[in-house]
């Protein structure tokens, strides 16, 4: 993509471009905290006077006939204009590619300020998401006391392992099930270097001897703790909810409340994973307003 | 005899925490130290990296000047960063200047000093603890290259490395008496303990060898484990917060004081190894926050549990006996200590020479600087070009860096220093936020109104609507002379209802210059509910109280401010302007003193002073 003004858009002295290997660090730093796609491309919206600054930046994939982009503007004055104008420039590069349809890499809430952009641009809601988000003091109070309260019936093989002690292969076959997170995603959070992946220590392995029989897969932005994957194959109900135990309790014992984390939230499918938000809501959380993927069809 | 003196560091020691410790006879070297010796806290700078402060301890200089900046530096063959090296440091340390003048000196575990070239100082540098192979190798291999000076160093000091192999459980019984609770397998901070204990012992055996088989006379040790303890468990210091499992509460509630008492034992032997003609000072460049907000425990990836308050206390022939040293800052050590030495002191050094901390006030003389001519070395040009690097992590570090100094200068009110680092941050990064915020503020006061507006322009596209944003606007405002224009916005924030410390202390100095009074006793009010204990809260009513006629309100405030902090020029100036109002011409006059102690270049207090009568009784400067 090349660099072009905006003047006949009406976006006057914003200016579009893909930003140079030395200015990655500022286009990341828009990005901070959030999970980036390996190979995505970026155009950044930059203005230049008085001192030349990025206003935002759209970072966008292709997977098969489909393009995905994630929009991240600086949050003051210029946001909205900067957000209109990287969404429509990289509309325009999706039809230039000939794709067929392009969507929103992230699901969105109900007053996130994407949506008034996405839907001017003619986006429409595809499909939404429950999610469930429990105070982290409260939730790290509940495992703390649950965890005292059983330690001697946990079985003597069962144990936690970080995940930066393993391979993601070893927990891919257990969670494909339940459709969480490809597995080339899996993969990708899996990586130490990956700003916004899978905190490798909170994150946890639940193994019976060799056999690993859950996993519990968490990213933290900002304050939230977000879990992505919290899968336990046991049979057992009791079993089960003392797995759920020990794996929130691998997190737990590593960062205290009052800290960095305030919340955590937990991911749950429309109909699926109603164990994910059973738990969530015994542990005192609320469930939040829905999230919803964003989409459009491309003409020709 | 010539005379001798032993410097010890520690880090994070703080009087709030050893002072139960002493009261309860436990820790009695230092116990000794105080009731013999002069004493007091310590105040260091923003922002609170260690390296940087005990850099300016040996220096007298401030960071901005010293360039030690950051616990790090790239070390381009490696491809990553390292602790910072002695290359880095540009201005000369204790032992360089004391070297000149033929005294001969030992330090051992000193931060930045990786890499020195000595010529009569020897110098075992902080990585000599640093573990070498892993664990059941034996013997270990040598430290890395840089670590001695002279390098025949070695052959005596490689052998005395404590692995953290060697930390037995007699050791770790006393610091964890029920450690065998623990389940190392899924607790891992024990093996911490062991690395971070075995880097104190190292050191401690280097230099005790040191001094037995040296001819020396001034000698600096710094332990840095009781700081990398603290970091890892000071949500374990008792009472238990409601927070921390009752279980490791258990385990870990005696780590800290009983650190605190091994580093005492140490000290005692460090003390008998030295001699007892040896005066011996202690130090801590930065202490622990009491407003602690429990966070990571397996924190020390940042320094949120710092405080910038520290310890000195100091004994010996040529100090005075059990006296309270008030007001002394990292710098005024260097100084304080080539006195005592009998050297003059740098011109260039910003500290002060602690007078009270002397038996007899002693001549101080002084040289335009303690700096060499000559251009930097080429190691520390090479280290210099490294900062230009094309490594993404080099040009990282580079920037923190440059931030960390831009910060260093801004504490320093070297606002003119500041300005062009952080325009040159702000140019090169302008979408972080933080750096347009300093550069504003930094803009404002240098009452640069006209670059201050174009910086908010551009801030106000990183500043999300709400507070942050309208405190800046109020703060232009104000300095443009446009006040009614800022009220309504200053209603609004009130609105707002701003929560963070740094919002409710910028909104306090915005009432404070709009002259509201009654809004800033309020402010004040609503602060000291939630923290009673915030001295610039005390400092803010103070000052309200006495604009609004309540002279005896306002003594009271003042006075809980100085309980607080004691180093606030303004405090003890509105109590001296209270008590006047009161007709307390003497406790006024004291108060002044203090001020005009604490700040000789204070001109509104000069001013002051003459107007108000005060200064027909000259004041007694010590």
């Amino acid at each position: 993509m090349t660099s072009s003004s905006l003047d006949e858009a009406g976006a006057g002295d914003i200016v579009l471009r893909e930003p140079s290997p030395d200015e990655y660090a500022r286009v990341a730093y828009l990005f901070r905290n959030r999970r980036l796609h390996a190979g995505s491309r970026f155009i950044a919206a930059e203005r230049t006077h008085p001192v030349a600054r990025f206003l935002g930046a759209v970072s966008w994939w292709v997977e098969d006939d489909l393009g995905r982009f994630q929009l991240a503007c600086l949050p003051g004055s210029a946001q909205n204009r900067a957000a209109s104008v990287l969404v429509e420039r990289v509309l325009t590069a999706a039809r230039e590619g000939g794709l067929g349809s392009i969507q929103y890499g992230d699901l969105l809430p109900d007053g996130h300020p994407w949506l008034p952009v996405l839907k001017a641009q003619g986006f429409e809601r595809l499909r939404s998401e429950r999610s469930f988000k429990v105070a982290y003091a409260d939730a790290w109070k509940r495992v703390m006391h649950l965890e005292e309260k059983h330690r001697s019936r946990v079985p003597s093989t069962w144990r936690t392992d970080a995940i930066r002690e393993h391979q993601p292969e070893a927990i891919l076959d257990m969670i494909a099930p339940y459709r969480l997170l490809p597995p080339a995603e899996v993969r990708y959070f899996w990586q130490d270097t990956m700003a916004g992946g899978f905190d490798l220590d909170m994150s946890c392995i639940l193994f019976n001897g060799a056999r690993p029989f859950g996993a519990f897969l968490a990213r933290r932005l900002s304050d939230i703790l977000c879990v992505d994957v919290q899968v336990v194959e046991e049979p057992n109900r009791w079993l089960r909810s003392l797995a759920d135990v020990c794996q929130l309790h691998h997190g737990a014992r590593r960062v205290a409340p009052g800290g960095p984390i305030r919340w955590i939230q937990f991911r749950s499918g429309q109909a699926e994973h109603r164990q994910t938000a059973n738990l969530a809501l015994r542990m005192g959380g609320l469930e939040l307003p829905p999230q919803h993927l964003f989409g459009r069809r491309l003409e020709a | 005899m010539p005379k001798r003196l032993l410097l010890v560091g520690w880090d994070a020691a703080d009087w709030r925490q050893l002072q139960p410790l002493l009261d309860a006879g436990k820790m009695p070297t230092l116990q000794r130290l105080v009731a013999e010796g002069a004493s007091g806290p310590m105040l260091g700078g923003q922002p609170l990296v260690s390296a940087a402060q005990w850099t300016c301890l040996v220096t007298g200089k401030r960071p901005w000047q010293h360039r030690v900046c950051h616990q790090a530096e790239f070390f381009p063959q490696a491809g990553r960063a390292v602790p910072v090296s002695a290359a880095q440091r540009q201005s000369a340390a204790l032992w360089e200047i004391l070297m000149r003048k033929g005294t001969k000196s030992l330090v051992v575990g000193w931060p930045a000093t990786h890499g020195s070239r000595g010529g009569q100082v020897k110098i075992v540098s902080n990585r000599y603890g640093e573990p070498t192979a892993g664990p059941g190798v034996k013997p270990w291999p040598p430290p890395i290259p840089g670590t001695y000076s002279p390098e025949s160093l070695g052959s005596m000091l490689d052998r005395l490395r404590v692995s953290p192999e060697d930390i037995g459980s007699d050791l770790i019984s006393h610091l964890v008496p029920d450690w065998k609770l623990l389940d190392q397998k899924r607790d891992r901070r024990l093996s911490h303990l062991r690395v971070f204990l075995a880097t104190d012992l190292s050191h401690h055996a280097a230099m005790l060898h040191l001094l037995k088989v040296s001819d020396w006379n001034f000698a600096a040790i710094h332990y840095p484990a009781l700081g990398a303890i603290t970091a890892m468990f000071l949500p374990y210091l008792a009472p238990r917060r409601d927070w921390v499992s009752e279980h490791e509460f258990h385990l870990y509630q005696h780590l800290l004081p009983s650190t605190c008492l091994m580093l005492d034992r140490l000290l005692g032997s460090l003390v008998q190894a030295a001699g007892k003609e040896t005066a011996i000072a202690v130090a801590s460049a930065y202490g622990v926050s009491p407003h602690l907000s429990p966070h990571y425990l397996r924190a020390g990836d940042n320094d949120l549990w710092k405080s910038p308050s520290g310890i000195f206390a100091v004994r010996g022939p040529g100090w005075s006996r059990d006296s309270l040293v008030l007001g002394a800052t990292l710098q005024d050590v260097a100084p304080t200590i080539l006195t005592w030495f009998g050297l003059p002191i740098g011109d260039d050094m910003e500290g002060r020479v602690l007078m009270e901390s002397f038996a007899e006030a002693p001549a101080v003389t002084r040289v335009e600087s303690w700096e060499p001519d000559q251009p930097p070395t080429s190691e520390a040009s090479q280290r210099a070009s490294n900062r230009s690097s094309d490594d993404p992590a080099a040009a990282r570090l580079s920037l923190e860096y440059d931030w960390n100094l831009a910060r260093f200068a801004l504490d320093a009110a070297r606002y003119d220093e500041a300005l062009p680092w952080l325009e040159k941050l702000f140019r090169s990064f302008p979408e972080r936020a933080e750096f347009g915020q300093a550069l504003f503020q930094c803009q404002l006061t240098l009452k640069q109104t006209a670059a201050a507006a174009e910086t908010l322009g551009i801030l106000l596209e990183a500043l999300p609507p709400g507070i942050g944003s309208l405190l800046c606007r109020v703060e232009l405002l104000i300095a443009e002379g446009k006040r009614k224009q800022a009220w309504p916005l200053v209603a609004e924030i009130q609105r707002l209802k701003p929560a963070e410390t740094v919002s409710l202390r910028r909104l306090g100095m915005i009432l404070w210059r709009l002259r509201l009074w009654n809004d800033l006793a309020e402010l004040a009010q609503e602060v000291l509910h939630l923290d009673a204990n915030e001295p610039l809260a005390w400092l803010a009513q103070a000052e309200a109280s006495l604009r609004l006629g309540r002279s005896p309100e306002a003594i009271e405030a003042a006075e809980r401010a100085l309980s607080l902090n004691y180093f606030m020029p303004q405090a003890h100036l509105i109590l001296a302007r209270a008590l006047l109002n009161q007709g307390k011409w003497a406790e006024a006059r004291e108060a002044m003193q203090v001020v005009l102690r604490l700040q000789p270049n204070n001109r509104a207090a000069a001013a002051y002073w003459r107007r108000s009568g005060l200064e027909q009784q000259p004041p007694t400067m010590s």
